[in-house]
């Protein structure tokens, strides 16, 4: 399946390891993925963007730009997902979301929802909201909201990516704490999957 | 043959190895800075042989790579699109002199722009060079790029720009490694003084033997891979694009969605531009829209420009980055002009509505704990009336804090207060100038404007912000360490030293975070610089990064807490102007974030009322205890 996700945070949130990891995690799948990150002035503490386009062999590219892939840059309106790692770079980067598409937010504010019913958007787009940063508290790793909130992600309707292959991918990554990734992973798709989780 | 996931600037290393680099130079700068790493992963990976380095500044790096070419080896540099500026001395004349092992220069621009002062094209100064210079579109063209670019640099004895945008050397893609090319080059220089060291009389003979050169190169770009075109048709067709690098993929992606086919050419080789294929290529539409960044390159070199549309006619934006969402707008428009489309919907349902919520900009700022921001806390209350002339590295961002009235290139700092310092002094008066720049910058360009500040009798304060690595661009070492690039050892070139060697007779050495034994040498420097025999007075402000060696923050941690009294007058928020320092609206105190604290405790010093205190017995270091605020 074909997919454009953008993931939007604040640099320090691990923006640029969700990509990574979606970004293997496609390629071990035998897809072609294209995407483009923020590097350099904004990772102090500024907005931080990845772009990941992930396209399955089953619909190549028309033939003159085969060869080279997909262009970078996600253009705004067409993205399947969002995927925001805080409340404020979500609704920055919502223009990006297409109509119909799905955006995950990690927020701690049960408003968050009622704010986007009230915006009119509720009719136009999915939104699944967790408060990933209370699971990583409880896990004892604040650091791993990021992975916690892909987890999440990974249980939406038409994510491009199975649970199974992001968790072989978390196994595959070399980092040294593979484990309580893979931890955060499972509590995210617990809370993706389970009615009674309080995810808002 | 492997695939992998890597970034734009991964790719393209790994096409410098497959090629068979032998000596890679780069000054960091985003967002070039990472191929030089890379390039170390597999020169480590793959146990190749070699030499790496971090050069002080671009002119350098250039030069070590091009006297390693002039001995055979294959040779690369990286650099940012202005670091360009600082090698063009050495470029230009390169050009003439040739090369023996194949040069390539990797010169990243950042349309936007993105972390850099200026959007310039580099494309436009290889024409004004006159060296070739390859525009990819996504990191696998860049990696094959790479490769060929020696290839191309040895055919025809010139130096070859590859020019990646930020999009491409910021893009993840996976690409296909191949094999890498053995090295058994000897070293050996062919010494022919009328080329290596050539006067006025064989410059002109260089000159026009370049002139030949850039003739075959053109003559060989009429069939490059790198250049394609799709869609021509027997009929003259109404709209055709030219398109370059990442303008080219995201054009080529909306025509695609737009469902409509009309001829593209593709130009990877943009100088020199193959005349013949782009002449053809116009002569068969009626109309013709280039698209490239930063600026008019493949344009400006059209022989024919009466139908076409691009940068120069205003068709296309003179500044800023081509963004899907720009593109849209531009193809959208000639495309219904020319019938061929419907006019189409807006480009996103809720642009609108994000735009009503008016978020708060989200600026870049100095991390918590970071010495800088002890330091320019510091110059602000010493120098509440100064001029500061600042410098480009992560203490450009004292601008937050209103400790950085000016920003222009590397080591700007000390010849920009040079300059006010001469200005004021014509008319007597006595201005306080306050310049500042990092370790790294100094030993870039620092140290030429110190030695003309000193010796043309210049008085103003400088502080030089040691915080022990090239911070910003991802922790590089500097001169002053002896780290080398691939982990080995070197002797280190002490920036103390360097500042008595310009003849500076005040110098102190100083930890910002204590604010005290700080701001005293800070005063005494001022009284320096108003002495009889005063002149240019240097405070080295010495602390490491937070972010590169946290091991004296973790010695010594100070928790803080903020006391009831506190009335919420923003003092702190402001002039200390940390991101761990919050305002709760409820309750109109400030309270510490405790997710992004360090515990550097510096901020006791940012609350002049007393109210950020150290949280008693909070340390396990009883030392610190005793540490007077």
């Amino acid at each position: 399946m074909n997919g454009k996700l953008l993931l939007a945070g604040i640099g320090g949130q691990g923006v640029l390891f969700a990509h990574q990891l979606l970004a293997r995690c496609a390629a071990e799948q035998g897809y072609d993925v294209t995407g483009a990150e923020t590097h350099g002035m904004s990772q102090r503490g500024g907005a931080v963007v990845s772009h990941v386009k992930i396209r399955s062999p089953s619909s190549p590219q028309p033939a003159p730009s085969g060869q080279l892939g997909d262009a970078p840059l996600i253009r705004q309106g067409t993205a399947d997902f969002l995927i925001a790692f805080a409340e404020t770079e979500a609704l920055r980067a919502l223009p990006f979301l297409r109509r119909g598409g799905t955006l995950v937010v990690n927020t701690a504010s049960p408003r968050f929802l009622d704010d986007m019913t009230r915006a009119g958007l509720d009719e136009h787009v999915t939104v699944r909201a967790l408060d990933a940063m209370a699971i990583a508290e409880r896990l004892g790793r604040r650091s791993v909201a990021n992975v916690v909130l892909l987890g999440f992600a990974s249980t939406c309707r038409a994510f491009p990516l199975t649970g199974d292959a992001l968790r072989a991918a978390l196994q595959g990554h070399g980092s040294k704490s593979w484990q309580s990734n893979l931890q955060a992973f499972d509590e995210g798709v617990r809370a993706g999957s389970d009615p009674h989780e309080p995810s808002h | 043959m492997t695939q992998a996931v890597v970034l734009g600037n991964e790719a393209i290393a790994r096409g410098l190895i497959e090629a068979g680099v032998q000596v890679m130079t780069a000054y960091p700068g985003t967002p070039s800075s990472e191929i030089l790493p890379a390039v170390l992963t597999w020169k480590r990976r793959l146990q190749l042989n070699i030499h790496v380095e971090w050069s002080v500044n671009e002119k350098v790096a250039l030069e070590v790579a091009l006297g390693a070419s002039w001995a055979g080896k294959r040779a690369a540099v990286a650099m940012k699109q202005v670091g360009l500026n600082v090698a063009s001395d050495a470029l230009l004349s390169a050009a003439y002199t040739g090369i023996v092992g194949g040069l390539v220069l990797i010169v990243c621009d950042d349309p936007g722009p993105h972390s850099s002062q200026t959007e310039q094209d580099t494309r436009l100064f290889a024409l004004f060079a006159k060296v070739p210079v390859l525009d990819p579109a996504t990191p696998r063209e860049a990696k094959a790029m790479a490769h060929a670019a020696f290839t191309l640099s040895e055919q025809f004895r010139v130096p070859v720009i590859l020019r990646p945008t930020v999009r491409v050397s910021h893009a993840r893609q996976n690409v296909t490694l191949a094999d890498v090319a053995a090295r058994a080059r000897p070293a050996h220089f062919k010494k022919e003084p009328a080329r290596w060291a050539a006067t006025p009389r064989h410059r002109l003979l260089l000159h026009e033997e370049l002139n030949r050169k850039l003739e075959t190169v053109e003559a060989a770009f009429e069939s490059s891979p790198f250049n394609r075109q799709s869609e021509l048709t027997a009929r003259r067709s109404p709209l055709g694009v030219i398109a370059c690098g990442v303008p080219y993929a995201s054009a080529r992606e909306l025509l695609d969605e737009f469902g409509v086919t009309i001829p593209v050419l593709k130009i990877g080789t943009v100088y020199p531009l193959p005349r013949k294929l782009a002449s053809d290529f116009v002569a068969r539409c009626e109309t013709v829209l280039v698209l490239e960044e930063p600026d008019a390159a493949v344009e400006l070199q059209l022989p024919d420009r009466r139908n076409v549309h691009g940068r120069l006619d205003g068709t296309v934006p003179n500044a800023g980055e081509l963004t899907p969402e720009v593109l849209h707008a531009i193809l959208a428009r000639l495309l219904t002009k020319a019938a061929l489309l419907a006019p189409a919907a807006p480009a996103s349902p809720w642009a609108d509505f994000a735009k009503s919520l008016a978020l708060p900009a989200r600026p870049p700022r100095l991390c918590p704990g970071c010495s800088h921001r002890s330091a320019f806390y510091a110059l602000r209350r010493i120098f509440p009336s100064a001029l500061y002339a600042g410098d480009i590295g992560c203490y450009t961002l004292g601008t937050n804090l209103r400790a950085v009235d000016t920003c222009l290139d590397m080591g700007a700092s000390i010849t920009i207060a040079t300059g006010l310092y001469q200005a004021y002094r014509l008319n007597d008066e006595q201005q306080p100038i306050v310049a500042s720049i990092g370790d790294s910058t100094f030993l870039h360009s620092g140290v030429t404007g110190l030695a003309n500040a000193v010796h043309t009798g210049a008085r103003f304060v400088l502080v030089i912000l040691d915080n022990g690595t090239t911070a910003m661009t991802g922790f590089q070492p500097t001169a002053d360490d002896t780290r080398l690039a691939d982990g080995s050892r070197g002797p280190r070139v002490a920036i103390p030293k360097l500042v008595r060697a310009c003849g500076v007779r005040y110098l102190r050495e100083s930890d910002p975070y204590d604010q005290g034994e700080f701001r005293a040498a800070l005063e005494e420097a001022a009284a320096f610089t108003r002495d009889d025999d005063g002149g240019v007075a240097v405070v080295i402000a010495r602390r490491p990064c937070v972010l590169y060696d946290r091991s004296p923050l973790d010695a010594q941690p100070i928790a803080v807490e903020v006391t009831d009294e506190c009335d919420g007058c923003k003092y702190c928020l402001v002039a200390f102007e940390c991101p761990s320092l919050l305002l709760n609206p409820a309750t109109d105190k400030v309270e510490i974030d405790r997710a992004t604290c360090v515990d550097c405790g510096q901020c006791i010093d940012g609350c002049y009322k007393g109210f950020i205190i150290e949280k008693e017995f909070a340390s396990p270091v009883p030392g610190s205890l005793f540490r007077t605020p």
